[in-house]
């Protein structure tokens, strides 16, 4: 081989480990005892007013306090940066009593003040985040320590308060016109960690907030690290990378199930998120294009019922989570559509074959599509491409086939099917909800109010569908102070869905966890018993975890890379040896 | 009348010449073992491709069709390659994948030696600034980084294996481009062509019946080579998610079985077979097109 | 080799890269992509506010006034903010860089060291028992796609051993000294470095092989050889050399493979680079994101044909006299 060229190749590996040692950072403290969860997710933003993925939620609940807490078991109330509450007698004013000894993590202390700023800017700026909550509120701090509430409505959400609580030393700088550019990267925390490290794509690093007032978690480092597949995030766990991930894939769940792995424990939490289908049903006071078919009830309903969901529920979800015919309206299954099975939707082709006859959409030209007054039953039908979430297409397209109905799939990214949504320009399409604890802001994304009429505004009725009833429901229950009363009046609000609706909700489906039993226990469960360990309503599991003594974090490879790398240069030494000596012995000839 | 007895006869000898030159080609491909079983094999999978309907009905595609039965099972007598992981049949997806991957690799080929030899006979025979422009557009081709500007054409023109087959013919042409115009300049420099401009014969007789007769092996043998190129790119695609998520290619159950996480649940009749399939019929279209680089150019012998 | 040479050379690269540029400006323009979506019903935007974002963006006015302000930001090298993180695509850029630099570097040096090595002694001693192994070893390389190598050492070798990291950087939190952290960024380049040097190592070896017995047929290795040189130095001083240049072209010209190959490394190993930025950046459609790694990928490959352009001119004696 050319010297020259060998003592180049040298010097290129040389440089490349220079630059390798040039860009290492030093990092954290001494054995700090640390938690690294993997996620397949990345932050997409840290900003409380723009974010709007589960892992932002996740940080949000570890770094940003509110005036209320939820119990883990039933989503009760429970104290936060509120010690106390009393209300009024028409119980549309509440006052607060808040602790004092409340301190951001900079420093700056954290008072009643702060609350009352965020639901007044939230309130003003229309935070999308914070107005199903806010927006019907006003709120003053009559001292440091005492808030007062004032809702223009009966509001059968308070006292609780579930909304991020933001430093007001902090937000009053930033202008609306800013708000939405502002990273959130000062990192000020006011929840039991603080973010120390980002970075983008890569991981997110917390330590203990030291300024933080509840309980001590015994984790002092957590980290998120971001996986581009949930293969490679399980491998991870499975190397003792990882303590815990979130996003198994539903076969290794199975064989973890079946204790394929005595280290690792999966955990298949549900919180009410489901996946659904879409139907255009195009409200007269909203825009978009969508087929005519898909305006009259009984196209959608013989959609509803061409559906196969138990056989999706087996091979996509292979089994965790099971076949829904409406919303969860909350994270609380107590607020599911309460319906006898034989009551509701079913696999039953022939009906929806009916149907659709009956509606006039019958297959006149023979090719095997239904048309009516010239017009083909061919539909638009637009999905995700990130991993998993367009895993029914094929399933859902093939039985909409068997009824006549044909299909053109185009994949969007997020962004850009959500842009599509804003102009209801499209005829079916998948997604899924995750919903919060109180009802109130699932049940809203079905009222006209929330049917998009401008493209630039957008609306989260994303069916494009209105029904007066519905939203007369809505309107009562949202001020029906009375629990049994309101929990009826949503059921009704569920069966005008179910029957009438915009979507085909497909199933409810279980976050698919897995943790180290090795190394860590105390695992809670949100909510009770049947919810997930991790990304639940407010995170809190975090600071009840244990270590166990004895289970190592990660680490201990550093030997074997030093033998790696002696090897690879004793190896390397030796053949440059051997190739010169031979080379002197072809000289000798 | 004397015309055409006169036109037909040089016709007529121009075709015993081809048919010797190919029966030439013929006998030292026969005796080429490497390219010669490369031509076996292809033939094998082509065979497959086309007879696929029969070794498999298409309904075992669909996503229903593993309705009873179990998934991620592994090979048996009823399922030959065993079960994905919604308990389709494996070999079925293989075959009627053979289709959709072959498809890709040749149409994206014609595709991408349809302009590579257009332009590169353009610029090899116009001089000037036809042929600057010409080149100067085949060098930016050539320098633009191929995948990540095919994978933002598939996304913005979607994903039927169709459009997948222009993207990436579109993207992989300049290679070809820049060989035929060598291969052009080279024979313009050689006397007859020369002659027949002297004689008045037009361009366009120059071009198709001197300068593309002796271009045309070396197209066949570069067409032969990007086959396998734009098979790996439809597999690449696939994998990263961009392909076609509806027609069952090799990529896409390579996909498939990586989401699934076959590989961590040892399903190795999941991941190996659509890997092997790739990797024998790149092989395969590989050594075949060295082979008759090695007939067409005897310069290359031994290669 | 003159100047001219030299200037035309740097011209010709610095049109390829104009036109890449005016290229990524229409690219991008063709997506119907709404600049704003990431804002949509999120924060409450008056039409002035989105007004002015549009303009800030670049993406207001005629065709032209925006082509105008995209030529100039780019000179800036302002590439403005990221649609989906709505950080500085730059900062985002310049993060990931050290990683990719690495990664390719170290996994291009390795493949041309290997590759040109074997491909010469498989050149050199043609129907040699070397030969035969080693080029159908190659042309098995060759026609394997290199996530497929990703996967199988992914979940075999790192995920059942444990012997290697099964993705990332480096140890995430860990508190190295400063060897240990360099020795703890080599683990985990281990495996994606091993991918794309064996996704790569074929067609380098083969590209060499053949430029080998392209040499072997010239006169001037007869002429050395009656001179009395010994083989080897024939093999080395002579044939090598000769056989390096062609080779060296081929690759550059082909580096813009590598860079695809890096997307897909990045992607199976999570590994926080360009790569891994671009696959992110389509899937999202980040026009910006796309926009600037686009350019850094071909301004990579119009580099590095220049270098070996330059290398060429200096080194064969037929370039250095007639032009």
């Amino acid at each position: 081989m050319n010297k020259n060229l060998f003592k180049i190749l040298v010097a290129l590996v040389v440089g490349f480990a220079a630059l390798a040692v040039s860009t290492s950072t030093s990092v954290s403290a001494e054995g700090e005892l640390t938690f690294t969860v993997g996620v397949t997710q990345d932050i997409d933003s840290l900003n409380v007013t723009v974010g709007f993925l589960v892992i932002d939620y996740e940080i949000w609940n570890l770094t940003l306090p509110s005036l209320t807490s939820k119990a883990a078991s039933d989503f009760s109330i429970l104290p936060y940066m509120a010690e106390s509450w009393t209300g009024s007698e028409d119980g549309l004013t509440w006052t607060y009593k808040l602790r004092s000894d409340m301190k951001w993590s900079d420093g700056e202390p954290m008072t009643a003040d702060d609350v009352a700023y965020t639901i007044t800017r939230s309130v003003a700026d229309g935070w999308w985040n914070h107005t199903p909550v806010t927006g019907n509120l006003t709120a003053t701090a009559t001292d440091a320590e005492t808030l007062v509430v004032t809702s223009s409505v009966p509001d059968p959400k308070l006292p609780i308060l579930d909304v991020y609580i933001v430093p007001k030393h902090i937000y009053e700088k930033i202008s609306a016109e800013e708000l939405p550019n502002y990273l959130a990267d000062d990192n000020v925390s006011g929840g039991p960690f603080q973010i120390v490290e980002r970075k983008e794509g890569e991981f997110v690093r917390l330590v203990q907030n030291p300024n933080w007032f509840g309980k001590e978690p015994a984790i002092e480092q957590l980290i998120f690290r971001t996986f581009e597949t949930a293969e490679a995030q399980y491998n991870a766990i499975k190397a003792g990378d990882l303590d815990a991930v979130d996003d198994v894939p539903v076969k290794i769940f199975t064989s973890l199930e079946a204790g394929d792995e005595p280290n690792i424990i999966g955990i298949a939490g549900n919180q009410g998120s489901f996946s659904y289908l879409a139907m255009n049903s195009s409200c007269p006071t909203g825009i978009g294009d969508g087929h005519v078919a898909l305006k009259d009830p009984n196209v959608r309903r013989a959609i509803n019922w061409s559906l196969d969901r138990e056989l999706m529920v087996d091979k996509v979800l292979n089994g965790f989570g099971k076949p829904a015919v409406s919303i969860s309206a909350s994270a609380n299954p107590a607020f599911d559509y309460q319906v006898a099975a034989d009551q509701t939707y079913s696999y039953d082709p022939a009906r929806a074959k009916a149907l659709l006859d009956e509606a006039g959409w019958k297959d006149t030209n023979g090719d095997g599509v239904r048309d009516k007054d010239g017009v083909e039953l061919k539909l638009r039908y637009f999905d995700r491409s990130i991993g998993g979430a367009s895993d029914t297409t094929p399933f859902i397209t093939g039985f909409l086939k068997d009824v006549g109905i044909a299909t053109d799939v185009k994949t969007f990214d997020e962004d850009s099917l959500g842009a599509i949504q804003a102009k209801s320009e499209f005829d079916l399409y998948t997604w899924g909800w995750s919903p919060y604890a109180d009802p109130d802001n699932m049940l809203s994304n079905f009222t006209t109010a929330a049917v998009p009429t401008d493209p630039t505004v957008g609306g989260y009725n994303d069916g494009n569908w209105c029904n007066a009833e519905y939203d007369a429901l809505y309107a009562k229950q949202k001020v029906e102070l009375d629990p049994v009363k309101r929990a009826d009046m949503i059921q009704q609000m569920h069966k005008i869905f179910a029957n009438d609706g915009p979507y085909a909700v497909l199933y409810k489906y279980d976050n698919l966890q897995a943790f180290r039993s090795d190394r860590w226990q105390n695992f809670v469960r949100q909510p009770a018993e049947v919810g997930p360990i991790m990304f639940t309503q407010t995170s809190t599991g975090y600071l009840d975890l244990e270590p166990i003594s004895g289970g190592s974090g990660g680490g201990g490879t550093n030997t074997i890379v030093v033998i790696g790398v002696a090897l690879v240069v004793a190896g390397a030494v030796f053949t440059l040896v051997r190739s010169r000596r031979k080379k002197s012995a072809d000289d000798r000839q | 009348m004397s015309d055409s007895v006169a036109s037909i006869s040089p016709r007529g000898m121009t075709w015993a010449r081809r048919k010797r030159a190919l029966a030439r080609v013929w006998r030292e491909l026969r005796n080429d073992r490497s390219g010669f079983s490369g031509l076996l094999i292809l033939l094998g999978f082509g065979l497959v491709a086309l007879c696929a309907p029969l070794i498999a009905d298409r309904s075992l595609l669909l996503a229903a069709a593993g309705r009873n039965n179990p998934d991620l099972a592994g090979p048996s007598a009823k399922f030959l390659l065993g079960t994905d992981d919604i308990g389709r049949d494996i070999l079925a997806q293989l075959v009627w994948g053979s289709r959709v991957s072959l498809f890709i690799g040749i149409f994206a080929t014609v595709v991408a030696v349809l302009i590579g030899s257009l332009v590169g006979l353009v610029a090899g025979y116009v001089k000037g600034k036809v042929a600057t422009v010409l080149l100067a557009i085949d060098n930016f081709f050539l320098v633009v980084p191929f995948l990540p500007l095919a994978i933002v054409l598939a996304v913005i023109l979607g994903r039927s294996p169709v459009t997948l087959a222009l993207v990436i013919g579109f993207t992989s042409w300049a290679g070809s481009a820049r060989l035929v115009r060598a291969q052009v300049l080279s024979l313009s420099e050689r006397g007859y062509v020369e002659r027949a401009r002297a004689l008045g014969a037009n361009s366009r007789h120059v071009i198709l019946r001197h300068i593309l007769p002796g271009v045309a092996p070396l197209i066949i043998a570069n067409a032969t080579l990007i086959v396998p190129g734009a098979i790996l790119t439809e597999s690449t695609l696939s994998f990263l998610g961009f392909g076609d998520r509806l027609s069952p290619s090799w990529g896409k159950l390579l996909d498939g079985a990586q989401s699934s996480g076959s590989i961590t649940l040892n399903a190795w009749w999941y991941y190996l077979p659509p890997g092997l399939c790739i990797i024998t019929v790149v092989l395969a279209f590989t050594l075949f097109g060295r082979a008759l680089e090695r007939i067409f150019d005897p310069r290359l012998a031994g290669r | 080799m003159s100047n001219r040479y030299v200037i035309k050379k740097i011209i010709g690269a610095l049109l390829t890269l104009f036109a890449v540029v005016v290229f990524n400006f229409f690219l991008f323009r063709i997506v119907d992509r709404d600049p704003l979506s990431k804002y949509r019903g999120r924060s409450k935007l008056s039409l002035e506010q989105r007004e002015a974002m549009i303009r800030r963006m670049g993406l207001s006015g005629s065709k032209w006034d925006q082509f105008v302000v995209y030529i100039k930001s780019t000179l800036r090298l302002d590439f403005g903010r990221s649609f989906d993180s709505t950080r500085p695509v730059l900062r985002e850029i310049a993060d990931r860089l050290p990683a990719t630099l690495i990664l390719v570097g170290i996994s291009t040096a390795l493949t041309i060291g290997i590759g040109l090595y074997i491909g010469a002694k498989a050149g050199w001693a043609r129907g040699s028992r070397f030969d035969r192994v080693s080029t159908s070893g190659t042309m098995v390389l060759y026609a394997t796609p290199e996530f497929f190598f990703g996967m199988l050492l992914l979940a075999i070798v790192a995920g059942r051993t444990g012997w290697f990291p099964t993705g990332g950087l480096r140890d995430i939190g860990a508190n190295y000294g400063f060897v240990d952290s360099l020795l703890d960024r080599a683990h985990h380049l281990v495996l994606p470095s091993l991918t794309l040097t064996l996704g790569y190592l074929g067609s380098y070896s083969l590209i060499m092989r053949t430029s080998m017995l392209e040499t072997l047929g010239e006169d001037y290795l007869t002429t050395a050889r009656a001179k009395g040189l010994k083989e080897s130095d024939v093999m080395t001083h002579h044939a090598v050399p000769n056989a390096l240049l062609p080779s060296v072209s081929v690759i550059a010209i082909s580096f813009g493979f590598v860079i695809g190959g890096a997307i897909t490394t990045e992607t199976v190993f999570s590994y926080p680079g360009l790569g891994l930025a671009t696959a992110d950046a389509i899937r999202n459609t980040d026009l910006p994101m796309l926009q600037a790694l686009f350019l850094v990928a071909s301004a990579a490959v119009i580099f590095l044909n220049l270098v070996a352009d330059l290398t060429y001119g200096l080194l064969d004696p037929r370039i250095r006299h007639s032009t």
